[in-house]
């Protein structure tokens, strides 16, 4: 077999030392760039399905009125499973003849197959806990623990629910989907789905909720739904994680964010360490060029010699890449074992996509340009060896824009951070250069009344002017975007712990009858009891919008005109609820009373100020104006509502009560004994979900922990390639330095100086551009709230100035250590 | 061999180069230079020329020029029958692949390859013969020069007069018709310089290839049948 001249090109260039570095920068790209998606994929998939546990499923149909069966059929052809669970309200029974005991419960009746996602936990009667993944058996119920003390049965005992009688052989302590449905429900009791025709419970008109439960791959769930869509009838609601908990979802979406801006800035960071090597590249085979030509090679075979090493490059690298960046993800997540589930799903082909993406792209925005530039590169070059080191940055820079823009949005999906990446970057790069430059020049005035060190030093940085200003825009936007990441990470962990506060709410009480409110506050008050402010509750649907049927304005995947909402009113706006326009509560004389809307409620239903609305509630109507629309924090396990009303409106209609409150482990028998005087109020525990979003929320902390820490290693080993590149220059001169008998403290002083000088430029401007730009993430992407950071202003010029003069002057060391003719033929082949 | 190929067979032998009404100008700030002008001569097959002239009278512009690796302004220059006006960059690319051979004053090896390696890469351009082919007959070449024992040898850790030899060795491999030499002795002390000049005589004796050199080495010049002088872009023959 004839091997290419250009491999064999390439075999002889890579043993002769000349492709290490931009190798090495090209496999540091696609190593990172794998590494940093295949981890960040994985807990990302893996943060998501523990977060599906809430669901029982990946996405759920919840419909008036069970579905056709060739609907399901038609998800297991695609390779879904799928589960069904069947809730309304019902009292149950002690079975024993001479107990009218009774307590109204929520009875969920599950088919075999749930939970599709996560498990159950259910306590047996030696009190033991156990985790299964099915519900119960034919014949057998599982009850909430208030069942039991309601009741005052044991397990063991028999329950009634319609015509049936079950065992109660479990207590239901876990249910991770119990919290996507729960207003105007009682305690849970769950029991088989076959059990359920016997009971006789449902019959024509009686309000149920059906939920199906899907679970499946993301492409599979989309076409199905994509096919159901069309044929749900009226009512029916897709609920995804996002609908479901909010809290959660928001938590993950930061999350998944800080991630893609992480993965994303290595990707920029190793796009820079390219375009440092393929420009050293490009200077040293100037002359190659030159003397192929006048070998009499012709530009298309040039042409190809450079397109086939490069390809043979490509593929070398990212190989390796990909074999790097697995064996990175490998030791970080054998490193994070213990935190991280045991099972990660698997990250797909994306990230080595990605992978290859990033080093093809690489070598296409800043080899290809400097290609033409070569290719250009006259025979007669040869004949005068004055013309060497011609600089082609400022044309690369125009196919290195889309270039890295492609691959930033390829990486994140993002549009707008890639906007805000590289026009935030574009912006810094002219205020950058003309402070550096400032800079540059105090220097220089400064260093008049300096030793010969400094002098010398001060005026290698000015000579080379447009390098070391060059140098300092890109170091200094580098340790910018690495001190952003560090800002951010601090923020975004800060908010996070602050999300649920070790006292938050654990317990809602629901169904608190009128009359009952002040006796129940003040019962609580006496078991040294806080509750949160009660809330009324009125059940109502949306009906009309601006004189508009709501239900001919949206289809089904509005849910909230297809179902009924739940109003409330208040004298005060509750707390963690800010009006974002209009005002609270409004205006009181006007035709119409005021609402306020929840902001994301207002957004997906198009509402703005103004927009009147009708409510009805039972057989009756009533019209009403948006007077606010507000912002809730839905991680405060305190009541929150869609539509908030002042007094004085709703309290014509019906209304239960509502409240939330902490209690802590002993009280929980106490809190269960009170509630028997109170047999229709409701006990709703969510420690189950605190406790889940506590460890999301703790992972989900631990992966921005790694990669951050993954991009701080990235940004080094930038730095290095960097520096490496552009000191071929350095050490020519300072060899010539030698030759005419400079010192070794002359030179490496010398050295130092222009690398601390350069340093600490880049470090303030690195500075300046971070507190900046972690200003306008913080408050236009991230909507945290802003603080300052005067450690930044220390930290970042400090390592910046250490880093680069420390690795700057080691480079250059050798030129001190070995004869400068050594040095000297290397830089140039000739003396 | 009918006769008209036969008496075109003759004339390429007995005039390899033809240099017409040549010049070249360049436009700079201070307004348009000359660098050459009026240049006509021709060098027959076999012919060794010397182009001498002090440092910046337009020999090396001059060199570029006949070998097609710059654009004269005027006149024109045919090389083994072919007029380089007519051919395009590819086309002369492909002319010195087959016929010319270049030896320079800062030798201009590829610092990545072995001195092996730089031998074999116009013969590999060229893609006339195989790997092994290849490889055999630069090694007979670097023989033939005196390195044998150091053909893994990188530019860097030769000598400059072993680098020039390499760079000779290259520029015979590709068996060229005429050779170009731009100072080939400029970077070396004397003695070393006399043992290449010897080298490249010979060669180029053995090869029986056409050799025009420039050069200020009085010495050099005068091994040279033909000797042209450079003054202010004008050439006169110096002698014969």
């Amino acid at each position: 077999m004839k091997i290419p001249l250009a491999w064999k090109m390439l075999a002889r260039e890579w043993r002769g030392g000349e492709l290490g570095l931009l190798f090495a920068s090209l496999v540091l790209g696609v190593t990172l760039v794998t590494g940093i998606s295949l981890f960040a994929e994985r807990m990302q998939k893996g943060l998501v399905g523990e977060a599906s546990v809430y669901l029982g499923a990946d996405r759920v149909l919840q419909v008036n009125d069970s579905v056709a069966q060739t609907w399901l059929n038609h998800a297991q052809q695609q390779g879904l499973s799928v589960a069904r669970t069947t809730l309304f309200p019902t009292m149950v029974y002690r079975s024993d003849n001479d107990s009218d005991r009774s307590v109204l419960s929520a009875l969920k009746a599950v088919s075999t197959s749930y939970p599709l996602r996560g498990d159950l936990e259910t306590r047996d009667s030696n009190g033991q806990l156990e985790s299964v993944e099915h519900g119960p058996a034919g014949g057998a119920a599982w009850v909430d623990a208030n069942i039991l003390t309601q009741l005052d049965i044991a397990i063991g005992d028999r329950i009634d629910l319609g015509n049936s009688s079950f065992i109660v052989d479990r207590v239901l302590t876990r249910e991770g989907d119990a919290g996507s449905s729960f207003y105007g429900m009682g305690t849970r009791v769950m029991i088989n789905d076959g059990d359920l025709p016997a009971t006789g419970l449902i019959i024509p008109g009686s309000r149920v909720e059906y939920r199906y439960l899907f679970a499946g791959s993301d492409s599979a769930l989309d076409s199905y739904f994509d096919w159901l869509k069309p044929q749900l009838p009226k009512g029916s609601r897709i609920i995804t994680l996002h609908d479901n908990q909010p809290g959660i979802a928001g938590a993950l979406d930061k999350a998944g964010m800080f991630l893609r801006l992480a993965g994303s800035l290595g990707v920029l960071l190793a796009a820079l360490a390219a375009a440092f090597a393929a420009q050293r590249y490009c200077e040293r085979h100037t002359d190659t060029v030159a003397v192929l030509k006048t070998l009499g090679a012709s530009k298309s075979q040039v042409m190809g010699l450079l397109a086939g090493q490069m390809a043979g490059l490509w593929l070398l690298a990212t190989l390796t890449g990909f074999l790097l960046g697995g064996l990175l993800q490998q030791a970080f997540l054998s490193a994070m074992a213990d935190w991280i589930p045991a099972a990660l799903p698997s990250a797909g082909a994306y990230p080595f996509v990605i992978g290859g993406a990033t080093s093809l792209i690489c070598l296409l925005a800043f080899v290809l340009p400097a290609f033409w530039h070569l290719l250009a590169v006259p025979p007669w070059r040869v004949l005068r060896s004055d013309s060497a080191g011609d600089l082609v940055y400022g044309r690369s820079l125009w196919f290195a824009l889309p270039g890295v823009g492609a691959l930033l949005f390829l990486y994140s999906h993002d549009l707008k951070l890639v906007g805000l990446l590289l026009g935030g970057g574009l912006a810094l790069i002219l205020p950058a250069g003309l402070m550096g430059w400032a800079l540059l020049r105090s220097g220089r005035a400064l260093s008049m009344r300096a030793g010969s060190v400094w002098r010398l030093g001060i005026a290698n940085v000015m000579r080379r002017r447009w390098l070391s200003l060059l140098q300092i825009v890109v170091f200094g936007i580098s340790f910018m975007l690495l001190a952003v990441m560090v800002l951010l990470r601090g923020s975004l962990l800060n908010e996070w712990k602050l999300q649920i506060p070790p006292d938050a709410p654990n317990v809602f009480l629901i169904n608190i009858a009128p009359d009952e409110v002040d006796k129940l506050q003040a019962d609580l008050h006496n078991i040294n009891l806080q509750t949160a402010d009660l809330y009324p509750m009125v059940r109502g649907r949306l009906t009309e919008i601006n004189n508009q049927q709501a239900t001919e304005l949206f289809d089904e995947s509005v849910s909230a005109v297809y179902r009924e909402l739940n109003l409330s009113w208040s004298k005060n706006l509750p707390p963690d609820n800010i009006i974002v326009q209009g005002e609270w509560p409004g205006n009181m004389n006007a035709e119409t009373p005021p609402v306020s809307i929840e902001q994301g409620l207002a957004k997906r239903l198009h509402l703005k100020l103004g927009d009147k609305l009708v409510f009805t509630i039972g057989d009756a109507n009533f019209t009403t104006h948006i007077a606010s629309i507000r912002t809730l924090n839905w991680d405060k396990m305190t009541p929150n509502f869609y539509f908030l009303f002042p007094p004085n409106v709703l309290e014509a209609y019906n209304a239960t009560w509502m409240t939330s409150l902490y209690r802590s482990e002993p009280q929980e028998a106490v809190l269960s004994r009170l509630l028997r005087h109170y047999p229709s109020v409701s006990i709703y525990p969510v420690d189950d979900l605190i406790a889940r979003i506590q460890t999301i929320v703790e992972r989900a902390s631990i992966a921005v922990e790694v990669i951050l820490l993954l991009v701080l290693i990235a940004g080094l080993l930038v730095l290095l390639t960097c520096l490496r590149a552009s000191i071929d220059q350095r050490l020519h001169e300072s060899a010539l330095l030698r030759t005419l008998g400079a010192g070794k403290k002359l030179i490496i002083g010398s050295l130092a100086v222009e690398f601390i000088f350069i340093g600490l430029v880049a470090g303030v401007l690195a500075a300046c551009g971070a507190e900046l730009t972690a200003w306008t993430l913080q408050t236009y992407l991230f909507k945290m709230t802003f603080v300052t950071h005067p450690l930044l202003w220390i930290a970042v010029p400090t390592l910046s100035t250490l880093l680069i003069g420390v690795i700057g002057s080691a480079f250059c060391y050798r030129v001190v250590v070995v004869p400068p003719m050594t040095i000297l033929r290397e830089s140039n082949g000739t003396l | 061999m009918k006769a008209a190929s036969i008496q075109q067979a003759i004339l390429k032998v007995e005039t390899l180069l033809q240099v017409k009404n040549l010049g070249k100008t360049v436009n700079t700030p201070a307004g348009e230079l000359t660098l050459l002008q009026d240049i006509s001569f021709s060098v027959q097959a076999g012919d060794s020329v010397a182009i001498v002239g002090i440092s910046g009278s337009g020999k090396s512009t001059l060199l570029g020029l006949l070998a097609g690796l710059d654009l004269p302004s005027s006149g024109d220059i045919v090389l083994d029958g072919l007029s380089l006006a007519a051919l395009d960059e590819e086309q002369k690319a492909a002319l010195r692949a087959r016929k010319v051979g270049f030896v320079f004053q800062n030798f201009q090896l590829l610092p990545s390859l072995t001195a092996l390696e730089n031998v074999m890469l116009p013969l590999e351009l060229q893609r006339a013969d195989t790997h092994a082919q290849c490889e055999q007959r630069a090694r007979e070449f670097l023989e033939r020069v005196g390195l044998a024992e150091r053909l893994d040898h990188y530019p860097r850790t030769l000598s400059g007069g072993e680098q020039q030899r390499v760079a000779i060795a290259r520029a015979f491999a590709g068996r060229p018709a005429i050779l170009f030499a731009d100072e080939p002795t400029g970077n070396l002390d004397s003695k070393t310089a006399n043992n290449i000049i010897d080298l490249l005589f010979a060669l180029n004796r053995d090869s029986g290839a056409t050799l025009i050199l420039v050069t200020h080495d009085e010495k050099l010049a005068a091994r040279c049948a033909r000797c042209l002088h450079m003054d202010e872009g004008r050439l006169t023959e110096a002698r014969l």
